[in-house]
């Protein structure tokens, strides 16, 4: 898929807990193997300004200073969005795709259960806190993903192992 | 050896806690030789700390289909258990599990899936039985009922890496190679390798990072 971007593109992975955010039309922001996990992919179609935050919790318990923010939604979100303002994007135009969140495991006493769930409603809430709108979304279900994103149009695509890689829309 | 691991279960003395492992490693190869009838070794054993980023790239690649196993560990020594097996080793483990000639099993359905969940609660049971007889509290360390599952490696791992996430930015890992047979066979497409894994619980990494905080302020 999209191969004629990938023989020139420079491939960033986002590992888990982490973001990146680029001004490069040529970089593909890839997080590998989403469970529970959520990712976001904000991107300017002007500038083709981008970014994506590879969150694996909803919130940092009690609030607490952290050392590392982008492990967590709530303080993700506002730090990735920081980050492609500084690039030069324009928070007005920012189109917001998100996937992952799916619920790998059903055991309840690990608090594991709704770990997924708990991340896709945290981002929902992230983002309508600094009023930016989801266009599309894969979450849910019970089945990994990879996540592609493309900084030289803004595409996205999804693999899972049972149904092969389809761009978000 | 990692320095932060070796205060995981604080009643060990350090000197004593490799030995500790290796001996509850070695009986969770013994549990699945006996229920397999095969010769399973311990391959390799190593107490590593890995940063949460890395803990997919750690492990391989995470685009990887696997099957993993899961189960809680529950009483003194909490924390988490997986063995990892690629899904040929996997269906290689169900044909000897199932007592069925090699090949038979050619996917993962609900009996198969069965053979490897107790495979993988006979291992966790053999491995904290030995943790148990050194506290002198046989019986008193519990598995879970296990969880299998098959998908990509960095979506089965998400499983064990959240409940660590939220106190700590590294896992550290009691990380163990099993392998069936001997050397002729373990490069045959019907070898057998397991990784497992075995993870202390969040609230005793945090103790263990306060008391290494305090050691490293002593020193």
């Amino acid at each position: 898929m999209r191969d004629e971007i990938a023989v020139a593109s420079n491939v960033q992975v986002v590992p888990i807990g982490e973001m990146a955010a680029s001004g490069s039309p040529t970089d593909v922001l890839v997080a590998y193997g989403l469970g529970s996990c959520v990712a976001v992919c904000l991107y300017d179609p002007v500038t083709k300004v981008g970014g994506m935050l590879h969150a694996l919790l909803p919130t940092v318990p009690n609030g607490k200073p952290t050392s590392n923010p982008a492990k967590f939604v709530d303080r993700g979100v506002p730090l990735l969005l920081e980050s492609l303002l500084e690039l030069g994007a324009r928070r007005t135009r920012l189109i917001a795709k998100m996937c992952g969140g799916a619920q790998m495991v059903g055991f309840e006493s690990n608090g594991t259960l709704n770990i997924g769930q708990l991340n896709v409603l945290a981002m929902e809430a992230a983002l309508k806190a600094v009023r930016l709108k989801i266009h599309a979304q894969a979450t849910g279900g019970h089945s990994g993903r990879t996540v592609r994103f493309y900084l030289a149009d803004g595409t996205v695509t999804v693999r899972t192992l049972q149904q092969g890689e389809r761009v978000l829309s | 050896m990692s320095k932060s691991l070796l205060s995981w279960c604080n009643d060990i003395p350090e000197s004593e806690l490799g030995g500790v492992l290796q001996a509850a490693m070695h009986g969770a190869a013994r549990g699945l030789s006996g229920l397999a009838e095969h010769s399973i070794h311990v391959t390799t054993l190593r107490l590593e700390t890995v940063p949460i980023a890395q803990v997919a790239t750690h492990a391989g690649d995470p685009e990887t289909e696997v099957v993993g196993i899961y189960l809680l560990m529950e009483g003194d020594c909490s924390g988490q258990a997986i063995l990892m097996l690629s899904l040929a080793s996997a269906l290689n483990l169900a044909d000897v599990l199932l007592k069925v000639p090699p090949g038979t099993c050619t996917h993962l359905g609900e009996m198969e899936r069965s053979a490897l969940a107790e495979a993988g609660n006979l291992m966790v049971s053999y491995f904290l039985n030995a943790v148990a007889t050194f506290f002198k509290k046989p019986g008193q360390l519990q598995p879970s009922p296990p969880t299998v599952m098959v998908d990509m490696l960095g979506a089965v791992l998400d499983v064990v890496t959240t409940p660590v996430a939220a106190v700590s930015d590294d896992l550290m890992i009691v990380e163990a190679g099993f392998t069936q047979g001997t050397s002729t066979n373990g490069g045959s497409d019907r070898a057998i390798r397991v990784h497992f894994w075995v993870l202390p619980d969040a609230a005793q990494i945090r103790q263990a990072s306060s008391k290494l905080t305090r050691s490293e302020h002593t020193h």
